[in-house]
């Protein structure tokens, strides 16, 4: 049995997850994700999806996801090379899904490179 | 020419899902300049048969060959990961395109939506056409209608949407969780 | 392993398009080239683009063809499979340009919608409550629990001007206050999900895509009128609709959203679905109130109404379920909101079933006042082929026909009573000059002679009457007499009838005599049918000036019809042969048989 106010607060988790909104920034920010074999069987394409929901879920617009193929060592697989307007290109290495949630939080949305996780 | 590999290696305990090989094989296409690429998912004898046709430029048998031998093979280990832990798998490449067909003795299709999403940047050069048979029923997906039926192929909400589609609906027609 | 895959679409869209038999000659055909070995055919699910369908994909191409029919295969599998060659003619062009694909909202088809009703549908998972809630789902329910009174609520809607969307446009809110004044503990709130209309789809699509919409209208309906219990009437032949309802009814008791004590509020309502039995009389409310009680469905006199004396004898607010899609957003944005959309007299949105000679068919979502015009043209993409719109039907079995001449009609309720038709449920069917008016209002007679419950003389057999005449007319035996004494029938049945159904039952006939009344005609004096519909008018003929007189259509022809004239036509040696219309039994043999098409039907 739900209360009112936990059906508030489904609809906020939900309300993003559902509905688009329009965002300011300008320029297209463009996250590679390297989708080598060594890349796929340490999780890349469990980092591409977190990619793709933590910025679909924070409806940030202006973002393309794409793979590419290896982006180097393969022992520090996954990688994945952010580049934002205007900014030299970022590759984060050993990524994990939460470790992708922090890089769409600080870097994405905040414009902070996520130092610890760099190559 | 056909050619059919046996090996009498170990299947891996756990090793890479079904989906995975997938992105591994449909990387293969791509980087053959296919246009197109079909996936046929078949439910059989108590597993799933999956088996990934291009139209792109081939390989040659000889490098089939070093890629399943060597330890740096020249294009990746994708193909030699696929032997060890299917057992097997055969091919049949010409000018005209390739085809892969592997065995896979469990019905886990989780994550084959999140493997088709992986290749929506090349879905402007590449149209993937995703065809699957099961007791449940049969399935088909197209990139090409993607616009049509599920929205903006510039909107990330739209991949999202794929994505669930697509696992959802495999889930359903083949069961899914079996280990 | 195969050199090629050959795929087939097997989805009902494509099945009921003859793909099973396009698969079949697909291994006819490879069997034949020895292709069975290399060439693999397999009948996969549906790709969805059913109007462009038989689909058949062919790998390792990826050629995608479309609109494939049997007798392609063998030049697919000669071209295509044998020779390499794709089959220009037969692949699916893009609508957009080339490879990029335009956005579904950018086209006219969305664009000059209005999608209030629908809002939901297509945009949620309709299993997933969650997804309902995140739309702003249940919270006019909330709003209505803790912030407002039973009358309150029933003066939003008044003031919103909603009128019931099942056709008859009554005020929604004054049904709500007639059945709130009532007397008696025990009332009833009571969903019309019958949808009996043919070509109508709007329920259905609601029920599937949005059902929880429903669900919270008709617990606001229960709080304002002050009753605890609900039923959805939903006809059997809607199976996905009926379990979508029922997981959503399941979902919202789980949350506590439908039972007792609903949010701590302590208002009670349950809900429970019924299923109709293929009845389109039990679309009338009395009807299906009794059927709900589980006698035959058969209206009863009113008064008294159901507002006094409904389901089980206590008062009952039925609406239809798209009158009750409208109510959570009317509660939420207001009655302002609501009346700001459409005529001052209709105020909102209406959904419509486009079908019939029109490219873009499927549900359109307009305000109240859109003019047809833009409905056909914009929307709809106009009249395929090139042909010219004669005219709309709306309002089904029930209705009547728009001509051209009220292309710029807004449409809302009384405008189109006003021009003898009526909004009705929404179904909208497309005519052009290749349909038969007379033959039109032939097809909707017959769907309610069937219908008929039989309870009232005049509908019974007064209806039974009409499409006799009907036949007649079609048939090229009857009289100007008939078509007087037949107007006269029309007006005696709407009068006497006891239900809506054998009240409009006459509208097809009365509204194509107010506009097509030259085609009544000349099926009358003329024995013809302008359309070249009615079959039994029309004529074979042979052209004079074309024959040659080589005799072969008189051997043909089985009723000795056909005989010699006198006349020779200009550089023919023999006398032209000529049909004798009273002995020709219009078999068509002579037609087939003239290797010199000097025979015509008209």
């Amino acid at each position: 049995m739900k209360s009112i106010a936990d059906i508030n607060a489904i609809r906020e988790q939900m309300k993003s997850k559902v509905l688009i909104r329009d965002n300011t920034k300008e320029g297209e920010t463009h996250v590679f994700v390297g989708m080598g074999t060594c890349g796929v069987q340490a999780g890349a394409v469990e980092v591409f999806n977190a990619f793709v929901d933590e910025i679909s879920s924070r409806v940030i617009k202006n973002v393309r996801i794409s793979r590419t193929g290896c982006l180097g060592d393969c022992e520090k697989e996954p990688m994945a090379q952010v580049v934002t307007p205007g900014a030299q290109p970022v590759t984060y290495v050993a990524l994990t899904p939460d470790k992708v949630k922090e890089i769409v939080e600080k870097h994405i949305l905040g414009g902070n490179v996520v130092a610890e996780y760099v190559k | 020419m056909i050619k059919f590999i046996l090996s009498v290696l170990t299947r891996a305990r756990n090793g890479m899902e079904l989906s995975k090989h997938l992105v591994d094989l449909v990387t293969n296409s791509i980087e053959a300049l296919a246009k197109h690429v079909l996936i046929m998912l078949t439910a059989e004898k108590g597993g799933i048969t999956l088996e990934v046709m291009d139209d792109g430029i081939g390989i040659k048998d000889e490098d089939v060959r070093k890629a399943l031998d060597g330890e740096k093979a020249p294009r990746g280990k994708g193909l030699r990961l696929l032997r060890e832990e299917t057992g097997s798998f055969s091919y049949r490449s010409d000018d005209r395109g390739t085809s892969v067909s592997a065995f896979f003795d469990k019905t886990d299709v989780r994550g084959v939506g999140d493997a088709l999403i992986v290749f929506w940047q090349e879905l402007s050069i590449t149209d993937i056409t995703l065809s699957t048979t099961s007791p449940r029923g049969v399935y088909c997906f197209d990139s090409r209608l993607i616009g049509e039926k599920y929205g903006d192929l510039a909107d990330i909400q739209t991949m999202v949407k794929v994505r669930k589609d697509v696992n959802y609906t495999l889930i359903n027609l083949f069961g899914g969780n079996e280990e | 392993m195969y050199r090629s895959h050959i795929l087939v679409c097997g989805g009902t869209g494509c099945h009921s398009n003859n793909s099973a038999n396009i698969l079949k000659a697909f291994n006819e055909e490879l069997a034949k080239n020895s292709l069975t070995a290399d060439v693999q055919t397999v009948q996969t699910g549906c790709f969805g683009l059913c109007a462009v369908g038989p689909v058949v994909i062919i790998y390792p191409e990826g050629a995608f063809y479309s609109g494939v029919k049997v007798e392609d295969v063998p030049e697919i599998v000669s071209e295509h499979l044998v020779k390499g060659r794709l089959v220009e003619r037969l692949l699916y062009k893009e609508k957009a340009t080339g490879k990029t694909v335009k956005a579904l909202s950018d086209t006219n088809f969305y664009k000059k919608q209005t999608r209030v009703v629908l809002r939901n549908c297509g945009v949620i998972d309709p299993e997933n409550i969650d997804e309902y809630i995140a739309m702003d789902g249940y919270q006019a329910l909330i709003k209505v629990l803790t912030s407002m009174q039973p009358q309150e609520v029933i003066d939003v809607v008044l003031a919103s001007g909603l009128r019931g969307r099942g056709g008859a446009g009554f005020p929604t809110g004054r049904k709500w206050q007639f059945t709130k004044n009532a007397v008696g503990d025990v009332k009833y709130v009571a969903c019309n999900a019958d949808e009996g209309d043919p070509g109508a789809f709007m329920d259905r699509s609601v029920l599937e895509g949005d059902p929880h919409a429903v669900i919270e209208a008709m617990a606001i309906a229960a709080y304002a009128i002050g009753a605890q219990q609900g039923y959805v009437y939903v006809r059997a032949e809607y199976p996905i609709a009926v379990r979508r309802l029922q997981i959503a009814i399941d979902q919202a008791k789980a949350y506590g959203l439908l039972g007792k004590n609903i949010l701590g509020t302590g208002f009670n309502f349950d809900l429970e679905i019924r299923l109709g039995a293929g009845a389109f009389v039990c679309g009338e409310e009395t009807a299906l109130m009794t059927s709900i009680e589980g006698n035959r469905g058969e209206p009863r006199v009113r008064p008294p109404f159901p507002a006094n004396k409904g389901l089980f004898g206590k008062p009952t607010v039925l609406n239809n379920v798209e009158t009750y899609a409208n109510i959570a957003q009317i509660i939420l944005k207001g009655a302002d909101w609501f009346k700001s959309m459409g005529t001052e007299k209709s105020s909102g949105t209406k959904v419509f079933a486009l079908g019939g000679k029109i490219v873009n068919t499927g549900l359109v979502e307009i305000p109240m006042g859109t003019t047809l015009r833009e409905v056909i043209e914009d929307i709809g993409g106009g009249v395929p082929n090139g042909k010219k719109f004669k005219a709309a039907q709306t309002g089904g079995p029930s209705g009547g026909c728009i001509p051209a001449e009220h292309f710029d009609i807004p449409i809302d309720y009384d405008n189109l009573i006003s021009i003898g038709s009526m909004m009705g449920s929404g179904g909208m069917i497309v005519m052009d000059e290749d349909n038969c008016m007379v033959d039109i209002a032939k097809f909707f007679l017959t769907f309610t002679v069937d219908e008929s419950c039989g309870k009232c003389t005049p509908c019974r057999i007064g209806n039974k009457r009409l499409l006799e005449y009907l036949d007649k007319i079609t048939s090229g035996k009857a009289t100007l007499q008939d078509l007087e004494d037949m107007e006269k029938l029309c007006y005696y049945i709407k009068d006497n009838s006891l239900c809506g159904l054998g009240q409009t039952a006459p509208n097809p006939v009365l509204s194509t005599l107010r506009y097509f009344r030259d085609e009544y005609i000349a099926h009358i004096v003329d024995k013809k049918c302008p359309a070249g519909v009615c079959k039994s008018l029309l004529q074979y003929k042979i052209i004079k000036d074309s024959c040659i007189g080589c005799g072969m259509c008189q051997r043909q022809c089985p009723a000795n019809a056909i005989s010699r004239t006198d006349y020779i036509a200009p550089g023919k040696k023999l006398a032209a042969m000529a049909i004798d219309p009273a002995k020709c039994v219009k078999c068509g043999a002579c037609m087939s048989t003239c290797k010199f098409k000097a025979i015509v039907k008209e």
